[in-house]
């Protein structure tokens, strides 16, 4: 069967159900409103955006559903992107974001993961100066704070 | 986490205005093409004649380059563009090094980044951890305003319900404490035995109020003092681990059962000098709540009533119960455990036999993890009624030589396997020891 997801922008897409199940929003939609074929209004996602998050889908449409193990630390598994999902994510930061919060809204957890570890790898390495520039964040600090934060957290720091 | 639709819409590739194109097979292809070539998807669009389309992926792709340093205008914060949640997903995915760099950024992030960072500080060398106490003892008032200030949005919190918002910097020891206490929840100190001690856990426990779970593993001094300690300071504890902590006695445990009144997970395994008193005591208090109890390898603790039977009966909830080469585990105990049971281990337990085995099958028919190690009396009938009756069943431990067990009651269960039967020695242990 065939669904008909129709983007902020108001391009059609049609992409088979159970890849568009992927995400848990429209697959409640779908499961409140029965199978039908009018389209279903995406109005927080652009085309350009819904074009890269139905390709994830297309790709992983035969995955398992995710088990949720509580027990493994997050900080260990950090790293772990799978190859294709690592060049799938090889966009610009604006896009990158847009995907973010698609697969938030959309509600596609492996996909919302991936791009916060993909954020997260961004991050690390960097200098306070290298994110702030990368992420646009404007320092606000006083040099006084800054060097009195810095001062309370210097156990973490990593040596 | 809860979905959440996009607050920040006008961005990206949105163009207003612009006729359906379902069918335009020719678009959708250049739509896929990554958003580094829009200036050539542009170019193709002109084309097919859609200025206004054409005209929009251009302005998009000029507000795509705000993010260059040579663009024109400064775009926006990460912070302001994804949600908290999201911010906090990312965070978790950083190990302390980055989260350290994260947390002068700006006053922003660092109100978002310090909890992450203080949650669970584990260090492998002890003046790290002089460090830590130091800014806990006695942090500057200059920095207080930037950890504690919400933003405009949220409560503040005086303003939230009590019953909600984390503890506030108690006042334990009459001292004012730093605000950075109300973040530390999680002490994992299983392979830092070198640095626990009662005289250092004094410096560090009385500023962390919200502490929820503490992990001490044969440490090398560490009596019920420290039990006193944390039933004071720690009131919000939920997970007590302390295996190989071989001084610890009743006395230090009541103080605990006194005093933490969240406890779900507990554990005294390996060599505690706990006994069935406080089994007893343990099992009367926290019968609704208790769902993970561990006394493998405790001496002083028997299958009797008062003892083991007594939290088998009381605690209905429980759902993990290791009781590994405990005294006097006997067949009617096994019969009385309820069927939220998922993990049970009675390795060593040398007086169980098949009777003992039918009970439990009967009382759990969730159970998915057995350890029967050295139960020597069971046989295949007990194996058999366990398979029969727990379908679930994802790992069954047995002896090196099986004991009276055989390979035809095993081959009757063909899906066991490899993936649910494993030997003792496969799993890393040593034929001989009774240690879990």
């Amino acid at each position: 069967m065939t669904i008909t997801l129709t983007s902020l922008d108001n391009v059609e897409f049609k992409v088979d159900k159970d890849v568009a199940e992927r995400s848990i929003l429209i697959k409640n939609m779908i499961d409140d409103i029965g199978e039908t074929d009018a389209p279903i209004p995406l109005p927080n996602v652009s085309s350009a955006v819904l074009t890269k998050v139905i390709e994830y889908c297309e790709h992983h449409r035969h995955d398992p559903p995710q088990v949720q193990d509580e027990s493994d630390d997050p900080r260990k598994r950090s790293n772990d992107i799978e190859e294709w999902d690592m060049k799938f994510m090889q966009v610009d930061q604006e896009m990158l974001f847009e995907i973010i919060l698609a697969a938030n809204y959309l509600d596609i957890k492996p996909l919302l993961d991936v791009g916060c570890k993909t954020v997260a790898n961004i991050i690390k390495g960097k200098t306070p100066e290298e994110i702030r520039k990368v992420f646009n964040i404007v320092n606000d600090f006083t040099p006084e704070e800054e060097a009195q934060i810095k001062k309370e957290n210097e156990w973490a720091e990593d040596r | 986490m809860p979905s959440r639709p996009l607050e920040n819409g006008g961005r990206g590739l949105e163009i207003a205005g612009a006729t359906p194109l379902s069918t335009d097979q020719h678009f959708k292809d250049a739509l896929s093409v990554s958003t580094n070539s829009i200036q050539s998807l542009a170019e193709s669009l002109s084309e097919l004649e859609l200025p206004q389309v054409r005209a929009a992926i251009l302005e998009s792709n000029d507000r795509c380059n705000l993010v260059n340093p040579e663009g024109m205008h400064r775009a926006k914060d990460v912070y302001d563009i994804l949600p908290p949640e999201t911010l906090d997903h990312i965070l978790t995915c950083l190990d302390r090094g980055a989260l350290f760099n994260c947390v002068t950024l700006s006053k922003q992030w660092s109100r978002r980044v310090i909890p992450h960072l203080w949650r669970s500080p584990w260090m492998s060398y002890y003046n790290a951890w002089v460090k830590l106490v130091r800014t806990l003892a006695i942090t500057s008032e200059k920095t207080h305003h930037v950890i504690l200030q919400q933003h405009p949005s949220e409560p503040t919190l005086s303003e939230r319900d009590d019953s909600q918002s984390p503890c506030l910097p108690s006042t334990v020891t009459g001292a004012k404490t730093s605000p950075y206490s109300q973040f530390v929840l999680l002490l994992d100190f299983s392979s830092l035995y070198y640095i626990v001690s009662d005289a250092f856990l004094s410096q560090l426990l009385s500023f962390t109020p919200n502490l929820s779970e503490i992990v001490v593993n044969s440490p090398k001094q560490f009596s019920d003092d420290s039990l006193l300690l944390l039933g004071k300071c720690c009131p919000q504890l939920r997970k007590l681990e302390l295996p190989g902590c071989t001084r610890i006695t009743d006395k230090g445990f009541f103080f605990i059962l006194d005093h933490c009144s969240h406890l779900v997970s507990i554990g005294l395994s390996n060599g505690t000098r706990i006994s069935d008193r406080s089994i007893q005591k343990m099992a009367h208090m926290f019968s609704g709540q208790l769902q993970s109890f561990n006394v493998s390898n405790a001496a002083l603790v028997t299958g009797l009533d008062p003892g083991l039977t007594t939290l088998a009966i009381w605690c209905r909830n429980l759902v993990s119960v290791n009781m590994a080469n405990c005294q006097l585990v006997r067949d009617p105990l096994l019969g009385h455990f309820s069927d939220s049971l998922l993990e049970l281990n009675i390795a060593h337990c040398l007086e169980v036999t098949d009777k003992g085995m039918v009970a439990l099958a009967e009382a759990c028919p969730r159970l998915r993890v057995l350890d029967m190690t050295a139960c020597s009396l069971v046989t295949d009938q007990g194996v058999y009624t366990i398979g029969q009756s727990c379908q679930g069943l994802r790992r069954l431990v047995l002896d090196d030589r099986y004991g009276r067990v055989t390979e035809e009651v095993l081959v009757q269960f063909p899906s066991w396997g490899k993936e649910v039967l494993q030997r003792r020695r496969e799993l890393g242990w040593k034929s001989g020891s009774s240690r879990v």
